[in-house]
């Protein structure tokens, strides 16, 4: 599968930025001040549950580890030289940080391998399934994995269709000719990608935000040309279409019976390469891939049926005499 | 393809106007010119892509260009870029 290439950036966040980020869920530090520099390099939170109790085997240090009440509680009646022992092998994987949620107070044991091994403590008076799903949430925003890409973005028919091409192609034409017949823009010339989890939303860099260049006219804004329902702040990508000045020799897709993909940071999706020639109109071409796209998703493939009657005919054919 | 490290040294950095002579300096060629700065990379070819790097004064970018007539453009550009745009 052919890869959509582009600048990919993968944002990892430390224990420090974290706190600056969560403000809201009121968070304070009780131990490890050294290891705030730690980073946090997976979006899913852990509940450390039986690593507690001596099985440290599933506990992933790149998660932030949740400590609620059943596993303070746990602590609490579970004091002893055992513990401190259990603590200091989960402890030294190296955890990123450990919440502890509901204002709870966690068992000295705890303060003082996290002091001795620079592991972040850190306390929010919020309840466990608040703070995991608020964390959870944003830190997939946070942390998603990034691609920009040079190309136009729009919604066309609500689906997002990603234009991509060497330059002067004429992708910001097309664009420009799709918002006059009624579709929304989300980006011109540079396009961020962010995945989240299997989904792709693609928004404009905020200074280039709903601007256009046409050569010959120059920079012009979108929004206050054709008004707010001309544009869009972001939209998931389903459709890649990559326009090429037609080159002679060389072999377009001619039946549509397959379903050609490209990958973006690691997810599949559907990619089209339409040849750019005189005499053919590019936006209503893509338009109608929009609307095969929008059949194929009906479970309707055109080209297929096709191809089946072809079949068809040719089989009662042979019967006739 | 050639690549080269600069640094933008003119008092306003890539202002539109600088922008404007970077796009079409580079248009002028076949090859693909790729602009980056440590945040971000745009096609030298898009006024848009290359304002939207904000390199202001002291940024350091890095050129990467690619196709039959590079060194050409790569001097071109170069040249541009070190003789800061005919500025100050």
């Amino acid at each position: 599968m052919r890869v959509l290439r582009g600048q990919e950036f993968h944002p990892k966040l430390s224990a420090q930025q974290f706190m600056d980020s969560f403000k809201d869920l009121e968070l304070e530090l009780l131990a490890g001040s050294a290891g705030l520099g730690r980073e946090i390099g997976n979006p899913r939170i852990q509940k450390p549950g039986l690593g507690l109790a001596g099985d440290p085997e599933y506990i992933h240090p790149d998660r932030i580890q949740i400590l609620g009440a059943t596993e303070i509680n746990y602590l609490s009646r579970h004091g002893g030289p055992d513990q401190r022992q259990a603590l200091e092998t989960v402890l030294k994987r190296g955890v990123c940080l450990f919440l502890v949620t509901k204002g709870l107070t966690p068992t000295p044991a705890l303060v003082e391998v996290a002091n001795a091994t620079n592991t972040p403590l850190i306390r929010s008076p919020k309840t466990s399934s608040y703070v995991i799903s608020v964390v959870t949430d944003r830190l997939l925003d946070m942390m998603a994995p990034r691609l920009t890409t040079h190309g136009s973005f729009l919604d066309v028919y609500g689906v997002g269709l990603l234009l991509v091409g060497e330059s002067s192609v004429g992708k910001s034409e097309s664009a420009l000719d799709l918002v006059v017949r009624g579709h929304r823009l989300v980006s011109d010339d540079i396009v961020e990608i962010r995945r989240r989890g299997e989904i792709l939303v693609g928004r404009a860099p905020e200074m280039l935000q709903y601007h256009m260049e046409l050569r010959g006219v120059g920079i012009v804004n979108i929004k206050d040309l054709f008004g707010v329902v001309a544009t869009q702040a972001q939209k998931e990508v389903d459709l890649v279409v990559e326009l090429e000045a037609w080159r002679e020799g060389r072999s377009y897709d001619r039946l549509g019976v397959d379903d050609p993909q490209t990958s973006i940071l690691g997810v599949a999706c559907p990619y089209l390469l339409l040849p750019v020639a005189p005499a053919r109109n590019i936006t209503i071409l893509l338009e109608v891939a929009v609307r095969n796209l929008l059949l194929k998703r009906k479970g309707i493939n055109s080209a297929r049926a096709f191809a089946r009657l072809h079949m068809e005919r040719m089989g009662s054919q042979k019967d006739e005499p | 393809m050639t690549r080269k490290e600069l640094v933008i040294s003119n008092r306003l950095g890539l202002h539109a106007r600088a922008a404007a002579k970077l796009v079409q300096a580079a248009s002028r060629f076949h090859a693909q010119v790729i602009i980056s700065t440590h945040q971000m990379s745009a096609d030298a070819k898009s006024i848009l892509g290359v304002l939207t790097l904000a390199a202001s004064k002291d940024t350091p970018v890095v050129l990467e260009v690619d196709g039959p007539d590079e060194a050409a453009a790569m001097k071109e550009i170069e040249s541009l870029i070190t003789s800061r745009f005919g500025e100050e």
